[in-house]
């Protein structure tokens, strides 16, 4: 006997809650003669709370305008500089019920543990932990862009300082010590004052591949939390805007959740 | 006047959705049409059927519920058509613990496509393998009980007190193959030792999950019990068995390696004799495959399963060894708005295949058209050879809410 799975499996959505976990302390970085890298290490080393509950939503829109939208609720727990991230699927109908839980290391040398549950096989199925270049739930976003990324998987330099919406920022360029990576470059603009990168450039061998732009920025429980933002594709003129609700910060989420027992029970929706 | 009370309901659901407007609906679900039509001569249509599925959950505290019913139109035999609960159960949990009660689906084993550990719940098989995975499994009544209390291990513990048997085509179905099996084998008593139970402990730890499961149940396809006394139909019925199995899976980059094995201490192979009861034998089925994610939207799936039939001899017919390879390949595109993907399963014994092609187009947010091919080729004494008269192409049409 044989039988066949059905279910149109949704991409990993492995470090999201990281993208989701986008804060920043008070205290600005005020240093003098910082290098490209020291200013991405402190973008890095943001906190961000010990855990944190979010709810997302993504509307995807064509160059024809047509939209789609995605909705995603997430939670993170750290475990030192390790920790798990788990998802689960609201919209659309199609795929209500997935959930995805990830344990993300960060030892760049240890892969990531990532499992899925898909309600229509009632099963949990483990999935690769190496990042991929797929789009993420078809958003503009990649699982990478979303990821995680160690500092050091990149070459930063400092390009100078610029103003971009009455706000101070650092422009620094990081270039991927893999030369297999899907882009050839990044350009960052970081609010000096909040450690935040709001705006990116993607290139790609191609040229200017898409714009990542910070929209809102809010101060959530102690932490400057990214509340909107959005992707455009300039090739394909397709765009992703994302934004958050309910976010929430330490407020004592159970080891138990991020166990993968803990996917095939609760509600679907 | 012919009615078509899925027709109704689907209408009742869309007004249902209209005077909702904005609001969310009080149940989820899905509208589902889909039809298959044979390649080759007569070209008949093999299946032509409406199905709507509605699903309700709700929770308080430590507990929920969840229910789903099927209301199925058949478009070729009006009496195939059928509202029935499909899905109904209370979950329950505690500190380390939880339990599920209730009529419900469970799928152990981590193969693609196959079934090796997976034993607990029957099959529906009236359309063979060409369903859907959540419309092939049939749920079961059982009580599912888990203790998760003790970091990353899980033992799970079933009891389903009363057995329910594959589903087999009709007679007159044209994926009844051969003279079958009488229509009324004889199923075991609805008694308490009648019943199933199983365990399962599974660990999902950094680098490799594992599970070692174990269960008495009943084979759920009917066998010969004895030869047929002078003038009279053989006696058909259910046999016991017991099972023990494990499976395996382990990150490896883009790939995911996994094993998985099962051991059945009886199950039935048709004797070689003319008329005698089917045979007991032992039986072992292993199976090693890998996932590669390579990245760009594609998935690839290869899988290789041996059954061997332990203690075999000339009193049955079927040979010792049998092998089966699979692959599978998916890609999706324009945003996951379109994904192909193409399924074959090949025999290594008789070279007999089964594939399916897939292409599944979102048009709107939950709402997807589908159109496929499903090939059966290769001798006719194969497990797939023998349907080669039912290759057929198919579309379908499903809007979830």
């Amino acid at each position: 006997m044989l039988n066949r799975p059905c279910f149109k499996q949704p991409r990993s959505p492995f470090a999201l809650v990281l993208l989701l976990g986008i804060c920043l302390p008070f205290s600005g970085a005020y240093a003098q003669d910082l290098s490209g890298r020291d200013i991405m290490v402190m973008v890095d080393e943001r906190p961000d709370g010990d855990d944190r509950t979010s709810e997302l939503s993504m509307t995807l829109v064509n160059r024809r305008g047509r939209e789609r939208t995605r909705r995603v609720v997430a939670w993170r727990k750290d475990y030192g500089k390790d920790s798990r991230k788990l998802m689960r699927f609201k919209k659309p109908a199609d795929v209500a019920g997935t959930a995805f839980l990830s344990w993300d290391y960060d030892d760049p040398d240890k892969d990531d543990d990532r499992w899925l549950y898909m309600p229509a096989l009632r099963n949990t199925r483990r999935i690769s932990g190496d990042a991929t270049n797929d789009y993420f739930m078809g958003t503009d976003f990649t699982y990478d862009d979303m990821g995680d990324r160690n500092v050091d998987e990149d070459t930063h330099r400092l390009l100078g300082e610029e103003a971009l919406k009455g706000k101070a920022c650092w422009v620094v360029e990081s270039v991927p010590v893999d030369p297999s990576d899907m882009y050839t470059k990044k350009i960052t603009w970081i609010d000096k004052e909040k450690d935040l990168p709001v705006k990116t450039d993607y290139y790609d061998k191609d040229g200017h591949l898409k714009t990542y732009t910070v929209d809102t920025v809010e101060n959530i429980g102690g932490y400057w939390t990214v509340t909107a933002m959005r992707m455009e594709n300039h090739v394909e003129h397709h765009k992703t805007f994302m934004t958050f609700r309910g976010v929430r910060y330490d407020t004592g989420l159970k080891d138990a959740q991020f166990r993968v027992n803990a996917l095939a029970r609760g509600l679907r929706r | 006047m012919r009615r078509h009370p899925l027709a109704l309901a689907a209408c009742a659901l869309l007004l249902g959705a209209a005077s909702a407007g904005s609001e969310p609906l009080p149940f989820a679900g899905y509208l589902e049409t889909r039809h298959a039509v044979q390649v080759k001569s007569p070209h008949d249509v093999l299946a032509s059927e409406t199905r709507l599925r509605l699903e309700a959950e709700g929770s308080r505290d430590e507990a929920a519920f969840f229910a789903s019913l099927n209301a199925s139109e058949s478009h070729l035999q009006e009496e195939a058509s059928e509202v029935r609960l499909h899905e109904g159960y209370v979950d329950v949990a505690g500190d380390g613990w939880d339990l599920r009660a209730g009529r419900q689906i469970i799928i152990w084993g981590n193969a693609d496509g196959l079934q090796v550990t997976d034993v607990l719940c029957p099959s529906d098989l009236t359309e063979y393998a060409t369903r859907d995975l959540d419309e092939i499994r049939m749920p079961v009544d059982a009580v599912n009980l888990r203790y998760t209390g003790s970091g990353n291990l899980t033992v799970e513990t079933v009891f389903i007190p009363f057995f329910k048997a594959a589903k087999l085509p009709e007679p007159d179905s044209p994926w009844r193959v051969g003279p079958g099996t009488p229509p009324d084998p004889q199923e075991p008593e609805k008694k308490l030792g009648n019943g199933e139970v199983g365990a399962r402990a599974s660990w999902f730890l950094p680098g490799v999950d594992l599970t070692f499961s174990w269960a008495r149940l009943w084979n759920d396809l009917p066998v010969k019990l004895a030869a047929a006394p002078q003038g009279d139909a053989a006696p058909y019925g259910y046999r016991r068995t017991s099972f023990a199995g494990m499976t395996l899976s382990v990150p490896a980059g883009t790939f995911v390696v996994r094993g998985e094995a099962a051991w059945f201490s009886d199950r039935s192979f048709s004797a070689a004799a003319n008329g005698a009861p089917d045979v007991d034998k032992p039986l072992l089925k292993v199976l090693a495959g890998c996932d590669w994610y390579p990245g760009a939207d594609w998935t690839l799936s290869v899988q290789a399963l041996v059954e061997s039939i332990i203690h075999h001899d000339e009193t049955i017919t079927q040979d010792e060894h049998r092998g089966l390879v699979t692959a599978r390949i998916s890609r999706q595109l324009f945003r996951e708005k379109l994904e192909l993907s193409d399924m074959a399963y090949v025999t290594t014994g008789e070279g007999d295949l089964f594939n399916r092609f897939e292409a599944d187009l979102e048009i709107t947010d939950g709402f997807h058209a589908m159109a496929g091919a499903d090939l059966f080729a290769g001798p006719r004494s194969g497990v797939y050879g023998r349907y080669k008269d039912n290759t057929q192409v198919w579309v379908k049409a499903k809007y979830s809410f």
